[in-house]
């Protein structure tokens, strides 16, 4: 009975709520407070998969969703991607029957990193994808090593793995993991370096045995070809390996394949390649998952295109607090060599929570701005002088760097004064506070 | 002459942007008209530290932690004679500061014993405690002004007589809020407010320079360093203001 219950009010709340605006945390929150147990009474689908970490979450789930929708297969997550246990519930039950049947062939949760061991206390995964884990929300989540801990006490044995090959610290999990293990990977490509370019190296030491780790070949920071000459932890052969990459055409190869890229950039390849992976294990064909690809494009709005005045930009959604997103957007604003302007916003430091922690702005290789092609850098936001402090200690020439905390007025001279396509990296959570003075194309 | 300033496991012992210590450091002692070099020590290189002129040890992950501890034991002696004897001017962080106390008990339950430079002890919980931080000056000589910075941390260290801070915002050497922190003697100075500490607080810099070169410039109220200090401690002290 209470079940039924639990099921009701989640649906009727979510009915009210929906149309509202309102988000999808609170129905599930509803259903638990009337049975605590709800997820663990539900009869769920064969299929349970699970994705987790730093980076990449959201993007794969949608990715998984298309790929398994456009083959036939009906699919329960959540669209909002609200991905601690609130929201889990509020998607589970709204695809459930009264009875508590969760209709659909596959369950797809987006498991956040710290509350996976909580979630799937009532809902086991059959599959579990692990994506990578990087310095992101230190402010709350430590560091990359207690947030391994974390995450591990939610790998049961049994669940089938699919891991990073390239992520030193995810590969641990394959380790003496009681179950089957799938591996991921990218092959060498043309611009990875011997050196890692990022500002700091956190696969210098190995992450099993704390000895110096050394490396055949970095993709960026400490993702690439790995080995421990004390322990012998070293990047598994992927069984799904990306051979040829090639971000501004958005395609790549996978096992002999050719698959689109929806976003030209090196995360998304790692998305794609998790999905294009997961979906092979579950038996589709190399081709179905391509033809489900192709021409696809994903709605997360993480790239932004908009004109200031005669200039044409492109806002590349990063993370405060997340080193890697922006040295992937460095990448992405430098990459073509043709000339740019670049805005960087810091206005809130965190997306969730109060903070004014600007350590990680240390952590991001701004140096990839001294770039030539980068004609001017414009530092905003209630912590641009932070950032010009950051940048003071590149080779980046003061002259090209303006710096105002007002980001109306940061807009106001990109439209009087910027040179060539203007590239703004900054967070979801302070873009708006751009995008307002533009005009949003596509 | 150049003033060495040593860095001590750069990479082991990193959580985010220790490095600019450095940085902020050389850069300010050149401003004042010294010359200055960065030395980087890693694991398992030899070192007396007789060319010292600065000591710095970042915060790491808690393996790292004790992988350094092991790491620092063939230079003990060298460290005594350099902080104790010689008084170079040293700033230790994060938990790389307990390792050169009595002990580390870690969150196992296992006692590491520490280098014994000086009387305080160290125990790992296995709580995590993260959050910003206004420290005020509690050690005599420092700056008078409040340093901001951040926590991240979970271990308590109990037997410090000599702190360097007491908190306005944050918790302190014994996990209570509002109570002291770090850890002061002679010209070795220790925290828990990790990362760029000397970047986000111009003053503590100041001190810094002032004991390497008799020539340390007064600060530039409208340096990018200085309003950003500015904003951050605005934006703290709203916050206290606001009660949460």
């Amino acid at each position: 009975m209470k079940k039924f219950l639990a099921i009701l009010l989640c649906k009727l709340a979510r009915a009210v709520g929906k149309p509202l605006g309102k988000g999808s945390s609170l129905p599930g929150k509803l259903a638990l407070k009337v049975c605590p147990d709800i997820l663990a009474r539900l009869s769920l689908p064969a299929r349970i998969i699970a994705v987790t970490g730093s980076n990449g979450k959201t993007s794969t789930v949608e990715l998984l969703a298309r790929i398994l929708e456009q083959n036939g297969k009906s699919v329960a997550y959540n669209r909002e991607g609200s991905n601690q246990i609130e929201g889990v519930t509020t998607f589970l039950l709204c695809a459930a029957t009264l009875g508590g049947r969760v209709k659909a062939d596959v369950v797809l949760l987006e498991s956040d990193e710290r509350f996976a061991r909580h979630t799937f206390k009532h809902l086991t995964p059959t599959h579990y994808v692990i994506l990578n884990l990087y310095r992101d929300q230190l402010t709350r989540n430590g560091h990359p090593q207690w947030m391994y801990d974390i995450v591990k006490e939610s790998v049961k044995p049994g669940v089938h793995l699919l891991l990073n090959a390239d992520d030193p610290m995810v590969a641990r999990y394959g380790l003496r993991h009681d179950g089957p293990v799938t591996w991921f990977g990218v092959d060498r490509q043309p611009d990875d370096g011997d050196v890692n370019s990022g500002a700091y190296r956190d696969g210098a030491y190995c992450p099993e045995c704390l000895s110096p780790m050394t490396y055949d070949f970095y993709h960026f920071n400490h993702i690439g070809a790995y080995r421990c000459g004390h322990c012998g932890h070293h990047r598994p052969t992927p069984d799904y390996a990306v051979s040829a990459l090639d971000l501004a055409g958005q395609t790549m190869t996978v096992n002999g394949q050719a698959l689109d890229l929806a976003l030209p950039s090196y995360y998304h390849a790692y998305n794609t390649l998790a999905a294009f992976a997961l979906c092979r294990e579950l038996g589709l064909s190399t081709q179905d998952i391509a033809r489900a690809l192709e021409g696809y494009s994903l709605h997360s709005g993480r790239v932004v295109r908009f004109t200031l005045g005669g200039h044409e930009g492109t806002l590349l959604t990063s993370k405060h607090e997340n080193s890697v997103s922006y040295d992937q957007s460095i990448r992405a604003a430098t990459q073509s060599g043709e000339d740019c302007t670049a805005l960087v916003i810091v206005d809130a430091v965190s997306r969730k929570y109060f903070t004014s922690e600007t350590s990680w702005l240390w952590d991001i290789a701004f140096e990839g701005l001294a770039a030539p092609c980068v004609k001017e850098v414009v530092l905003a936001g209630r912590y641009c002088h932070d950032l010009a402090v950051r940048f003071a200690a590149t080779d980046i020439d003061p002259a090209k760097v303006t710096v105002t905390d007002d980001i109306a007025a940061a807009a106001e001279h990109l439209k009087a004064s910027s040179q060539g396509h203007i590239y703004v990296i900054t967070c979801f959570s302070d873009k708006d506070k751009f995008l307002s003075h533009v005009e949003v194309t596509a | 002459m150049s003033v060495k300033l040593y860095h001590i496991f750069p990479d082991l012992m990193n959580l985010y942007g220790e490095y600019g210590n450095l940085t902020a450091l050389k850069g300010a002692l050149e401003a004042a008209g010294q010359e200055a070099e960065v030395v980087k020590l890693r694991p398992g290189e030899e070192a007396d530290f007789a060319d010292a002129g600065f000591l710095y040890m970042g915060c790491g992950t808690e393996p790292a932690r004790n992988a350094a501890l092991a790491h620092l034991r063939p230079l003990s002696d060298a460290l005594r004679e350099a902080i104790l004897t010689r008084q170079v001017p040293t700033l230790f962080t994060g938990n790389a500061w307990p390792l050169l106390g009595q002990s580390l008990t870690t969150a196992d339950g296992s006692v590491l014993e520490g280098l014994g430079l000086f009387g305080y002890a160290a125990a790992e919980t296995r709580d995590r405690y993260t959050g910003d931080a206004i420290a005020q000056p509690a050690a005599p000589g420092l700056p008078d002004a409040p340093a901001v910075g951040f926590f991240n941390r979970c271990d308590k260290v109990q037997g410090v007589e000599t702190p360097m801070f007491t908190l306005e915002m944050g918790r302190g050497n014994d996990g209570v809020e509002h109570s002291t922190e770090g850890f002061v003697q002679g010209h070795f100075y220790a925290t828990h407010l990790i990362g760029p500490l000397l970047v986000k607080n111009p003053r503590l810099l100041s001190h810094f320079v002032s004991l390497l070169s008799a020539d340390a410039q007064p600060i530039d109220e409208t340096s990018h360093a200085a309003l950003a200090y500015q904003v951050t401690l605005s934006a703290l002290r709203q916050r206290l203001a606001k009660g949460n």
